[in-house]
């Protein structure tokens, strides 16, 4: 998919108007000063297929994020952006390009490498939260130290602890069956927690969740986010809970189409329908709300 | 608490019992037929080996006649000279049918007495007195106390037998004995009787069966410097030999039934595996999103593949220990099933090297079952596996065609020969080989399994969508949409119904065969013979000289034509003593026998018969690679004859082809002299009723132990048979056909589970329980259909180039299918499959809507 000539020119002024609107907000984020990036990206393409049926699905992609920043990306469906979380989270190779976390260069890395780095670096949290259904919400949260053979007291402690801070410390003996969605999604923050990962990566965390289980789990990304000073990049189609990030990058056609800081809601609708109304394809008018910005 | 990494798999486990039970069920099958297999051949070789052992128990060597006859009065004279000898012991035998209370004949095994008369004091086995004493002379007997507990004798009864060459004989029980092993003789009787009176009434005047030695010293060297001795001077007649040598003789002649046994637990093996492999692959499928989960987590690939295998491990431990119970109880089953055919079993004997083979087979199958599935499972791109969109639909492609019809191609066109090989002296390596070929033809038909299958569901998937409009586009849209699983599912039968079919082609194309040629060949009215006698039995059972002569004197008799028949030991055969040399009347065989010979005429063959020529079975020839003017050179305890090939002979009317047919002054020249076995009469025309109930008159009067057999009968008895030896194999492949039908209910199920959330979408959509149900049982009976319509067409394939290739091998053999059997098998089958799919069906259907939308 191809953007019109128009519509990008379009976009560009959107870009700056908004980012307009956001300083007229003065929307004050508490995030720490910027340091060396927790992750890098830059030219990052993303190819399936090859020939005719080729797809594109990330093209030309740079985002810089700052360590301790909590970033949301949205975009509608097919713009790239679980592609993105899932490259940056060294679950899926790019086809072009270079991604840095934490300092390390992805490209390059061995399968097991990536493996390695994903186990001692990041953390991940997943719309369906993917528990193992066998595991109590304790072992659950504890499968990490397993899988990295560092099962010892402190860690124990750490996840008792850590399932007390996602206010579960009196279930850490339920199956996954025995929780509600919003339990099961902050049981696997707190196995996102666990090993301490610079990076916490969450994808549609609050997809499968009503809204008060949804904003719990938001209330906790952050808190983490602020408290521990993990680095944050979250997934969603939701602006209410992308405007709790720092920063909201929109993605559209695999290609950064621009970004907000996060904040305040109606911004990212606004922006948000500017990328959803132009194309007919794109149906979904996200919080009832489409946003006619045309240029003058 | 989980405590490591490994942990999660065994939770896993525990969580998803019933997936681990069906996984561990291909485990004890397979693992429980090959040790019941294992089990059964180390009974059959103990049987031997144990009885050889006791019967002869401390003596160094055993002199015996090569190839039938009888030891010289002269070789026994020359035995006790020979320095190194202390002191020797002989007897002579023959065999005995059993008579009821009121004369009848006693039939089966139960019946037969196997008598060796002897001097007490200079008896050549290891025979222990334990009640009563030694018989002394005339009609007293001691009997093996086994036998004689079986058939409650005791001291003091009299046991009526119809002695083989003179009629009907009162036996007075002086004593009971026992072997030194304290084994009976596989069911059937053995006695022993004074010498003199064994002498008259086996009609043997001279000569012994064997004569075994007792060295001056024990001292192996000088045993073997005995022995080499011993057969230098007495010549290639007899052979000189230790205990041991007759095990391993007795073993070879093992050989060839042990092959087939192997290559039915092979199969087995083969059936059990792939239903392990099976298993593992459902099991990977089923945890994809657990894998995947891990695999984002930071769990290695190694740890992954560890994890899959730490469950095949324990599944195949599990398994393996209930597979040995269960193979336990089969070989008792099989061993009994032997019993009941009537042939000789001692008690089961479990070895420590059937278990060792039986657990490591069951471990190392299971492990190589899981590695692949569990380093598909390493491999997965951890996100697709978390997703859940890995895996699930992978397209069988056209390269795993090509693999499995190479793997095919070979062991169609010379598996069956290679271990028919086996069979008839030929080598055990090319007997393996065929084994090798044949397992490789089955894989194949795995691989190809999703191109044979998937056609022929797609046919039966037309009339069934008619008869079942929405349920029946369900099922074949589910059997369709996954052709690995369904193929897989579907594999079990084939392997199992094409292993079925073959046998049965076998069975019957044996069967019509020796149908055909005796109704092409034989010219006589009815056959005299001893019950449980025979051409394959030799000179075991013979009958007395007079019979011929007073059934050729009854009114109405016209031709009667003795055959003597001997189980000898023929050149180009490997040491294998299941040659059979058969002595003919070639003036009046003629007039009894219409085979048609290659090479000369029936009238020139028989009368260069007369003249001392041979007529060799097919077989015969091409093993020693003989033809119709060569010479062939046969040694026997009488004396050595080059004798002309006058024709061949393409029947196997006359045993399987080993055969030797030569006028009876030639075989008497070899091998010495014997009685006739079987008489052939042919009647006057329209006298041949008459005759029959002459003949049986006479026989009732003066030899209980004959009986008479008409051309039907004698069919019926060569159907018996082969209905013995085939029946044992047909006993395993229906274990084999039970386990494949177990993994069709195996795989129906895991495709239950891993279709929960499917079922419940389903549900959730609106469809009923019913509706669930039905599709699932359709699904099931496609499956088991289309699997069962392979595996027919696959054993026909292999069934006629198997017999093509026969040809030489055993001759005149022709392709039978045998119809009604097949179908039956394959109904029942397909029966059992689609009930098989019942309890899945049931689990399906009563599925929680809720829980199935979120099952994982």
């Amino acid at each position: 998919m191809v953007l019109p000539q128009q519509a990008q020119g379009l976009l560009r002024i959107r870009v700056g108007a908004n980012a307009e609107i956001v300083r007229a907000m003065s929307y004050t984020n508490e995030s720490p000063p910027p340091s060396a990036p927790a992750v890098a990206v830059s030219a990052l393409e993303k190819v399936y297929g090859s020939g005719a049926a080729a797809t594109t699905a990330l093209d030309h992609v740079d985002l810089s994020l700052s360590d301790g920043e909590f970033v949301a990306i949205m975009g509608p469906s097919g713009s790239g952006k679980s592609t993105l979380l899932h490259i940056v989270g060294a679950l899926e190779s790019p086809s072009g390009g270079h991604v840095e976390v934490a300092g390390r260069r992805l490209d390059g890395m061995s399968e097991h490498e990536l493996t390695l780095l994903r186990r001692d670096h990041i953390g991940f949290v997943f719309q369906f939260f993917n528990l193992l259904p066998s595991l109590s919400a304790i072992e659950n949260v504890l499968l990490p130290a397993l899988i990295a053979r560092r099962l010892d007291e402190r860690t124990r402690e750490r996840a008792q602890g850590l399932l007390a801070r996602v206010g579960l410390g009196e279930r850490a003996a339920h199956l996954p069956s025995e929780l509600s969605g919003g339990e099961q999604q902050r049981v696997s923050i707190a196995r996102a927690m666990l090993m301490s990962p610079e990076l916490l990566l969450a994808d549609e965390p609050t997809g499968n969740l009503d809204s008060r289980a949804g904003g719990q789990v938001l209330h906790l990304l952050r808190e983490l986010n602020r408290d521990e000073g993990r680095t944050v990049v979250m997934v969603t189609h939701d602006p209410s809970a992308a405007a709790i990030a720092d920063r909201v990058v929109f993605l559209r056609d695999g290609r950064v189409a621009g970004e907000v800081p996060g904040g305040d809601t109606h911004s990212v609708i606004e922006f948000f329908a500017t990328l959803e109304t132009p194309l007919e394809d794109e149906l979904s008018i996200v919080g009832g709300t489409a946003v006619e910005l045309r240029p003058a | 608490m989980i405590a490591s990494f490994n942990g999660v798999a065994l939770r896993g486990m525990r969580t998803h019992k019933l997936r681990s039970v069906l996984t561990g069920l291909g485990v004890v099958l397979g693992v429980g037929m090959v040790f019941a297999v294992l089990v059964l051949v180390g009974t059959i070789h103990q049987t031997f080996t144990q009885l050889i052992d006791s019967a002869y128990g401390t003596r160094s060597l055993i002199v015996s006649p090569r190839g039938g006859g009888t030891v010289s009065r002269q070789a026994l004279a020359t035995i006790r000279s020979t320095p190194g000898v202390k002191s020797t012991g002989q007897s002579i035998g023959g065999s005995f049918i059993r008579l009821d209370g009121r004369g009848r004949p006693i039939h089966g095994s139960a019946g037969i007495m196997w008598m060796a008369g002897f001097n007490s004091g200079e008896s050549p086995y290891d025979f222990q007195m334990l009640s009563g004493r030694p018989m002394r002379s005339g009609p007293e007997v001691v009997l093996e106390k086994n036998w004689a507990r079986e058939h409650h004798l005791r001291v003091g009864d009299v046991v009526r037998a119809a002695a083989s060459p003179t009629g009907t004989v009162s036996l007075h029980v002086v004593g009971i004995f026992g072997l030194s092993s304290g084994l009976g003789f596989g069911g059937q009787g053995l006695a022993g009787l004074p010498l003199p009176y064994a002498r008259h009434v086996m009609n043997q005047p001279h000569g012994w069966m064997d004569v075994s030695i007792t060295t001056t010293s024990k001292d192996e060297s000088t045993v073997e410097s005995v022995r080499r001795r011993l057969q230098r001077e007495l010549g290639n007649g007899v052979r000189v030999q230790s205990p041991s040598g007759l095990e391993d003789q007795a073993t070879s002649q093992l050989k060839a039934l042990n092959i087939v046994l192997y290559f039915f637990s092979g199969v087995a093996l083969f059936v059990g595996g792939f239903l392990i492999l099976n298993s593992f692959n459902m099991t990977v499928l089923q945890r994809i999103r657990e894998i995947g989960t891990l695999r984002t987590l930071g769990a290695t690939r190694r740890m992954i593949v560890g994890s899959v295998l730490l469950e095949a491990v324990l599944v195949g431990a599990a398994g393996t220990v209930l597979g040995l119970g269960l193979g336990f109880v089969l070989a008792h089953g099989l061993v009994a099933a032997m019993r009941g055919l009537g042939m000789p079993v001692s008690g089961v004997s479990i070895g420590a090297s059937s278990a060792i083979v039986a657990v490591v087979l069951g471990l190392t199958v299971t492990v190589a079952g899981a590695l692949r599935p569990a380093r598909r499972a390493g491999r997965l791109e951890p996100i697709r596996a978390v997703l859940g969109d890995a895996g699930a639909r992978e397209r069988p492609d056209w390269r795993r065609a090509a693999i499995g019809l190479a793997l095919f191609a070979p062991g169609c066109i010379f598996g069956g020969r290679f271990w028919m090989g086996g069979g008839s002296g030929g080598s055990t390596l090319s007997a393996m080989l065929g084994i090798g070929m044949t397992l490789a033809l089955f894989a194949g038909i795995v691989l190809a399994a999703p191109f044979l299958i998937m056609p022929v569901l797609r046919l039966l998937a037309a009339p069934l969508r008619r008869i079942s409009p929405t349920g029946g586009r369900l099922a074949f849209d589910s059997a369709s949409g996954n052709p690995l699983r369904t193929a897989a599912t579907a594999a079990a039968l084939t392997i199992g119904l094409s292993v079925f079919v073959v046998n049965s082609v076998f069975s019957a194309s044996f069967l019509g065969t020796v149908r055909d040629q005796v109704d092409r060949s034989f010219a006589r009215d009815f056959t005299v013979q001893s019950i449980g006698g025979g051409v394959e039995t030799g000179e075991a059972f013979q009958l007395a000289p007079s019979v011929a002569d007073e059934i050729g004197r009854l009114p109405g008799a016209r031709v009667v034509s003795s055959l003597r028949t001997r189980l000898v030991e023929l050149p180009g055969t490997h040491g294998a003593s299941n040659g059979l040399a058969i002595g003919i009347e070639p003036r009046t065989f003629g007039a009894v026998d219409k085979s048609e010979y290659s090479g000369a005429s029936a009238r020139a063959a028989l009368a260069g018969v007369a003249r001392g020529g041979a007529i060799l079975g097919a077989a015969l020839a091409s093993a020693d690679d003989l033809h119709v003017g060569s010479t062939i050179t046969l040694r026997g305890a009488a004396g050595t004859v080059r004798a002309p090939v006058v024709a061949l002979l393409h029947s196997v009317t006359l045993g399987t082809g080993l055969t030797v047919e030569l006028s009876q002054a030639t075989q008497e020249a070899i091998y010495g002299p014997m009685n006739d076995t079987q008489v052939f009469v042919k009647a006057q025309p329209g006298q041949a009723k008459a005759l029959e109930a002459r003949t049986q008159a006479l026989l009732e009067r003066r030899y209980p132990n004959l009986e008479m057999l008409s051309s039907v009968d004698l069919k019926h008895h060569i159907q018996h048979q082969m209905d013995q030896q085939f029946g044992l194999f047909n006993a395993i492949i229906f274990v084999a056909v039970l386990v494949s039908l177990l993994g069709v209910i195996n795989t129906l199920a895991m495709s239950v589970l891993e279709r929960t959330r499917d079922i419940g979408v389903l549900r959730a959509l609106g469809s009923s329980r019913w509706l669930v149900r039905s599709s699932l049982l359709d699904e099931s009976l496609l499956i088991t259909l289309a699997g069962a319509i392979v595996g027919v067409a696959a054993g026909l394939v292999i069934g006629v180039a198997w017999i093509a290739g026969l040809g030489d091998l055993i001759p005149g053999i022709s392709f039978r299918f045998p119809l009604g059997a097949t179908l039956l098998v394959a109904a029942v089958a397909v029966i059992l499959g689609s009930l098989a799919a019942v309890l899945p069906a049931r689990r399906a259907a009563r599925i929680d809507v809720i829980r199935a939308l979120t099952y994982e």
